[in-house]
């Protein structure tokens, strides 16, 4: 009786364990508006698990925490795993409204890129490649009469390996791209040095583009138009 | 033993070098004599010299000065060092002199002697000789006593809140009789206060007693910084003129000169220097209530009016308006920070900045401006946030609140782009918009709402780049071309050139034929493995030859063989093999594995030579 009771007791244990999903304990905790420990649980699922969902909530749990910054960051990459989702968009907008900069949504051709992810485009632009290669060398080598399906094939693999290299390259872009992290407006350095003059300022939670990198400092030209060095600890990549 | 002029040189050096510093040290009242009243100093002289170097400077710290009947010594302080160097007669003499100089007041007529004592200077003892100060009655016609004569004043309250600003005034006095030259020096000893700079003076005349004084004024400022008793203590060292002691006066103290005593004196007075304090003064600082401070305190104490307007009564959402708040009236302005608004809704607010308007050069009295600007959120009318300012009240010893009641903005939507909110599910029904049954989320609500379903994502990016199943199926794909081209091609040419065709066709035969030969080696088959050997011949000129030799004889052969040249081992070779296989056939004999080592052999070498 005794160990069926023991048995009983840790099954039960053993579904509560299953049951505690640590996305769920997340939430709950920043349901309760513990914010702090909500973004540690959250950070601890993105480490096991990265989603879309769980960025956007550790956005959000910076956000009510004062960290722009890394709430700039966190929607960003939300945005790059669920290009398309338009209620990230609207709080990217939004958050980016709260702290001082511009809304700015992203042009057609970039959600167009983004459609598919880079392998998807790279498997396009190989498989095109070499159909529009077969399709152009081997009826000439085999004296075939260039038929209407080879024409239309010929068109397609073109059109897809035209529209699979733009966005290969509209992803590399992307992969360049970083956004401050700072809580507060960060000196752009005009050498990768703290004590090199100041160039400029980047301010939290805003874009730049990633031109050169040297130590512990990256080149950026930010969506301000600033030009430096900027300290990694203050400014962290998109690449995915 | 002679030593060589060097060395004289050179002990001459070491000896001037270890020569120890001579000191002198001297003590003398200055004048010797005064009048009942007046202050003498008593100046103690160290005098160090030295030929080696400019001895070092080594502070007198303490005088152990004995008493003498009564005579007050006061305010005593060290002179700069004075440092000379005397050349005379290529002999070089460096001295250095320091002063100690206190301020003697004798308290009665008589002598007073201040005998000889011990002191320490850098770990060596001297003796400070007597000194002895003689002081005679002051007579009828005299000028007043030094300090009569010119002294300092501070007028100053007598309690300050913490905190508090007030303004107090250093007066100087000056005799009529005396000349004010100036000041070099100003001291200060008010840890319990932090003291504006001296600024411009003013001058005015003011009667104290029986003399006429005029009265050089410095207005201060000063702001308790800790609470209990705090004294307050100024020292100037002022350059004036003073009244010679023989002019023929009158009871006032007016010269009695024909020649104008007052000019006369000022011609040919004799500047000299004094050190002025003002009388002791301590100011009982008392802590701010805590009982009834308001929550928007935030250190003012003075007495204030408050304005509140804004820049303008309408505004677009987006477009920024300024609230100003001014503070007006008497007080510490540079304590007074922009009291923090509270949150109002449709609006986003930002810290103020502030400028202030003084009044006076103490910049106790003026305005003080603090700009708030608000950007307007969402249109309609939109209340700005209540204003409050308080503030401590020293007189009364009491907090005031004063506040602005909220003032309302007409605010019209921005003419930008709408920034919308994603659509839902099912915004685009219509009779959902008639009934006007969704909301669209502030951004502030959105920034609160969390995402409930995680989808799965898997990080793909440029990975599939490094892996070598990429490039291996990517090489599959050329080869693959690569090989149907080379298919279609010959297809092609087969179907297009008839030489080639034949040639094709001939190496598909040769092939077999050789194949035939082995396996009727294999089987001992004679008659066939000879008919193959003859065939394989016949293919391999024609592939050489490109011409269909397929049934040629041997004769022919041989004849094409020797016009193209080919070796006479092969013809002989093919003559014999075609001979072999001649008597084979019409003499039907079986083989031996000799002959048919024997055929292969001259195959080989017909091939070889084909």
């Amino acid at each position: 009786m005794t160990r069926t009771l023991k048995l009983l007791l840790a099954l039960f244990a053993l579904t509560a364990a299953l049951d505690a999903d640590p996305f769920n304990e997340a939430v709950a905790v920043y349901e309760k508006g513990e914010y702090e420990a909500a973004a540690k649980k959250f950070e601890r699922v993105v480490a096991e698990d990265e989603t879309a969902a769980t960025r956007h909530n550790l956005a959000l749990s910076y956000f009510q925490l004062g960290q722009s910054g890394d709430a700039a960051w966190q929607i960003e990459r939300a945005l790059r795993i669920e290009p398309l989702n338009k209620e990230y968009h609207y709080k990217l907008g939004a958050l980016r409204q709260q702290i001082g900069l511009f809304e700015s949504r992203p042009n057609w051709y970039i959600l167009g890129a983004q459609l598919l992810p880079a392998k998807a485009w790279i498997l396009i632009a190989c498989a095109s490649f070499w159909l529009l290669l077969a399709a152009s060398i081997l009826p000439r080598m085999g004296g075939l009469p260039v038929e209407l399906s080879i024409k239309s094939l010929r068109v397609l693999s073109t059109l897809l390996l035209l529209l699979a290299l733009p966005a290969l390259w509209i992803h590399h872009s992307l992969n360049q791209n970083g956004v401050v992290v700072s809580n507060s407006p960060v000196d752009l350095h005009a050498a990768p040095a703290s004590a090199a003059p100041a160039s400029g300022i980047a301010r939290p939670g805003e874009r730049a583009r990633i031109i050169d990198q040297h130590h512990e400092f990256y080149k950026v030209e930010t969506e301000g138009q600033a030009n430096g060095w900027i300290s990694k600890e203050a400014f962290r990549s998109l690449e995915m | 033993m002679k030593f060589p002029f060097s060395s004289y040189i050179t002990l001459f050096f070491v000896t001037a070098l270890l020569a120890p510093a001579a000191v002198t040290i001297t003590a003398e009242f200055q004048p010797a004599t005064v009048m009942l009243g007046d202050i003498a100093k008593y100046v103690v002289s160290v005098k160090e010299t030295s030929e080696s170097g400019m001895p070092k400077i080594e502070r007198i710290t303490s005088l152990p000065i004995p008493q003498s009947g009564g005579l007050s010594l006061q305010n005593g302080r060290i002179e700069t060092p004075k440092q000379e160097r005397i050349t005379i007669n290529f002999r070089t003499e460096y001295a250095l002199t320091q002063n100690l100089v206190i301020e003697a007041v004798p308290p009665q007529i008589g002598n007073f002697t201040i005998p000889s004592y011990v002191f320490t200077y850098k770990g060596d003892s001297f003796t400070a000789p007597a000194a002895t100060l003689r002081t005679i009655e002051r007579p009828a016609n005299a000028p007043p006593p030094v300090d009569e004569l010119i002294f300092l004043r501070v007028d100053a309250p007598s309690q300050l809140y913490v905190g508090q600003t007030t303004s107090i005034a250093i007066k100087l006095y000056v005799h009529e009789q005396a000349r004010y030259r100036g000041y070099d020096n100003y001291e200060r000893n008010a840890d319990g206060f932090t003291v504006s700079e001296l600024t411009e003076t003013t001058e005015s005349a003011e009667r104290v007693g029986q003399y006429r004084y005029e009265v050089i004024t410095w207005p201060l400022t000063i702001t308790p910084i800790q609470s209990g008793p705090q004294d307050l203590k100024f020292e100037f060292s002022v350059v004036a003129e003073m009244p010679q002691p023989d002019a023929q006066r009158d009871r006032f103290g007016r010269s009695n000169s024909p020649f104008g005593g007052s000019m006369f004196n000022s011609l040919f007075g004799r500047s000299e220097r004094f050190n002025l304090f003002n009388d002791p003064t301590q100011i009982e600082v008392l802590p701010l209530p805590t009982v009834g401070q308001p929550d928007s305190f935030s250190g003012a104490i003075g007495d204030f009016s408050i304005s509140v307007s804004t820049d303008a009564e309408e505004s677009r959402v987006g477009e920024p308006i300024m609230l100003s708040l001014k503070v007006i009236g008497t007080g510490n302005f540079e304590r007074i920070s922009g009291p923090e608004l509270a949150e109002a809704s449709g609006w986003r607010g930002y810290e103020p900045e502030s400028a202030m308007e003084s009044s006076d050069a103490s910049e106790r009295s003026g305005v003080k401006r603090f700009d708030y600007i608000f950007i307007p959120q969402q249109a309609g009318k939109r209340m700005l946030p209540e204003v409050k300012f308080s503030f401590f009240d020293p007189d009364e010893g009491s907090y005031v609140e004063l506040s602005a009641p909220p003032l309302a903005v007409q605010v019209a939507p921005s003419l930008q782009p709408q920034f919308t909110a994603p659509p839902t599910a099912n915004s685009n029904e219509a009779a959902t918009e008639a009934l006007n049954l969704s909301r669209r989320l502030s951004p502030e609500e959105a920034l609160l709402t969390l995402d409930y379903r995680p989808a799965a994502f898997s990080p793909s990016g440029y990975a599939l780049t490094e892996q070598p199943a990429f490039y291996m199926w990517n090489a599959v794909a050329l080869l693959a071309i690569c090989i149907a081209g080379c298919t279609l091609r010959q297809r092609r040419r087969l179907a297009t050139d008839q030489d080639y065709a034949q040639q094709h066709a001939a190496r598909q035969e040769f092939k077999n034929a050789l194949a035939a030969t082995k396996t009727a080696e294999s089987q001992a088959n004679t008659t066939d493995f000879y008919r193959s050997c003859q065939e394989a011949v016949r293919l391999a000129a024609t592939l050489r030859f490109r011409e269909n030799l397929r049934a040629t004889e041997s004769d022919e052969l041989r004849r094409r063989f020797q016009s193209e040249k080919i070796s006479d081992s092969a013809i002989a070779a093919t003559r014999q093999l075609f001979e072999q296989a001649d008597a084979q056939r019409f003499s039907g004999n079986v083989s031996t594995s000799a002959d048919f080592n024997k055929a292969r052999t001259q195959l080989k070498i017909i091939l070889k030579a084909l």
